[in-house]
């Protein structure tokens, strides 16, 4: 569209840049939206980034790695700027959720939600930005969750995990602009991921989500890709430190 | 996957003879919408000229855009825009409100007249143009709404009166409002807050407090009308499908939230 700076497939053309959690759901869907957009994507997954990246195709390469370890984001980002020439968005993606009553929430589980949601996105960022402040600046998309700004019940870390990617988004921008960075959140309602599949076949949750949602029903994938298309594009460039919700309406309904 | 979707859509712009209306006007026509394109300045809504080519000047048979002249807080004449808009091209199916104006006036200063102006031509108007679209919208059950708040509903207003912040802060509640009760309906709408940009409406502002603004900005700069124009048009665009009842900030970072 060329709201968004030209025409749909071009809007991100020549740009590179890396989709953390690329392998399947969102980050997969992002993925495949930035490559349509004209983009070279890195995929960066634990597992089957390689098939991820075969099977999305253009120069889309696979790369195995874990967010949470800083020597071998700072390694893999490094082969990232070699291969494509260039460093110009990240798209904090990957992401775990685990549901657990607080009372009970074991240690372990919120530190490894905290370390994978939150550091990740800390550890991913840090990186990213060395390499675009070399070629004068980028974009870096956070992905947070509507879980970041109301409670849902039984997710404790998740919500503290995403609440802190908010200020993580925030921090980034107060402290880099001005320098050719631009930082930005979406924060999803539901969408119908792996990673949520279990709610599509629970009926009480099927209910409650419709009701909850004014659109009347859960996302797709492809509905936070284009968000994410467009918080990178030149259509965006004076939303900045922003959270752009996209979950058809649960906040305005359920309330900050 | 990317297609904005606005193609042959029947696209209601306000405000449409300069600033952030017109550059919404332009982006739209280059998407080939159709175009209905309403200001309360009749000479300077008849020297638009949108680009032509390609499904440009408003539409993809190379429909000429409907230019209606209209003060949009009264009923009556809201009533009439929307009419001649389904007259002449059957449907509504995207309305992107940008129409407003700006006071500066210090607290004491704002009389009832001010107050009861600046709350009508922009709270008044976006009601009574969501309450009007949704009625057409509903019955094909894909519509879009943009309607415009401001930097002012976050801060309260730095420069803007009291009654602008008012109103912008209103347009936030009546947005989420309407998104409770069009959202069933296929009727989405979302509401942007622009900081400081320039156009004939901010040219109230003395150069201080332009410049003001331009230190104050995390991004160091001012915002042009193309850059709250191409937000409008993504929120109107198939891209942000599930995008709902939400408030998109556009500020270089002034207010983050």
């Amino acid at each position: 569209m060329s709201g968004m700076g030209g025409a749909a497939e071009q809007t991100l053309a020549g740009r590179a840049g890396v989709v953390t959690g690329g392998s399947r759901g969102l980050g997969r869907s992002i993925a495949e939206a930035f490559v349509a957009a004209g983009a070279r994507v890195a995929v960066l997954d634990l597992d089957g980034a390689e098939q991820a990246a075969e099977e999305i195709g253009g120069e889309t390469f696979g790369l195995a790695g874990d967010v949470t370890d800083a020597a071998a984001v700072e390694a893999a980002f490094a082969q990232v700027a070699e291969r494509f020439g260039r460093f110009d968005f990240l798209v904090n993606n990957a992401g775990t959720r685990v549901q657990a009553p607080f009372e009970s929430h074991p240690l372990d589980v919120w530190r490894r939600t905290i370390d994978v949601n939150l550091t990740g996105s800390f550890i991913c960022a840090q990186a990213a930005i060395a390499l675009m402040l070399e070629r004068g600046g980028g974009q870096i998309v956070n992905l947070a969750s509507i879980a970041g700004a109301i409670a849902l019940k039984e997710r404790a870390a998740y919500n503290a995990s995403k609440g802190g990617v908010i200020a993580l988004t925030q921090s980034i921008a107060a402290e880099l602009s001005g320098r050719g960075i631009r930082c930005n959140a979406i924060a999803p309602g539901i969408i119908e991921t792996p990673l949520s599949a279990a709610y599509f076949r629970d009926e009480r949750m099927v209910g409650a989500i419709t009701a909850n949602t004014p659109l009347g029903r859960w996302g797709q994938p492809h509905e936070i890709a284009g968000p994410a298309v467009f918080l990178c594009s030149p259509a965006a460039e004076f939303v900045h430190g922003h959270t752009l919700f996209v979950d058809g309406g649960w906040m305005a309904f359920k309330g900050y | 996957m990317l297609e904005s979707g606005l193609g042959g859509k029947t696209c209601l712009v306000t405000g449409a003879a300069n600033g952030i209306g017109r550059a919404t006007a332009e982006l739209l026509a280059g998407e080939g919408a159709r175009l209905a394109l309403c200001d309360n300045a009749a000479d300077a809504l008849a020297a638009v000229e949108l680009p032509l080519g390609e499904g440009g000047d408003g539409g993809e048979g190379g429909e000429k855009p409907l230019k209606t002249v209209a003060d949009l807080s009264k009923r009556a004449e809201v009533e009439r825009v929307l009419a001649e808009t389904t007259a002449r091209f059957g449907t509504l199916d995207v309305l992107i409100h940008c129409a407003g104006i700006y006071r500066v006036s210090e607290l004491p200063a704002v009389t009832d007249d001010e107050w009861e102006q600046v709350i009508d031509v922009n709270l008044r108007s976006s009601f009574l143009l969501a309450q009007g679209a949704v009625e057409l919208m509903r019955g094909h059950g894909d519509g879009r709404i943009v309607l415009f708040g401001s930097f002012a509903a976050r801060t309260g207003g730095l420069r803007a009166s009291a009654p602008y912040a008012a109103s912008k802060a209103g347009v936030e509640g009546l947005t989420r409002h309407v998104a409770h009760y069009a959202g069933p309906l296929g009727v989405r709408v979302n509401c942007v807050h622009p900081g400081f940009t320039v156009t004939p409406m901010t040219e109230i502002l003395g150069d201080q407090a332009r410049a003001e603004a331009i230190e104050r900005s995390p991004l160091r700069r001012h915002c042009g009308p193309a850059e709250q124009a191409s937000v409008a048009v993504f929120l109107a665009s198939d891209l942000a499908a599930f995008v709902h009842g939400a408030t998109l900030d556009v500020n270089g970072g002034m207010y983050m939230a």
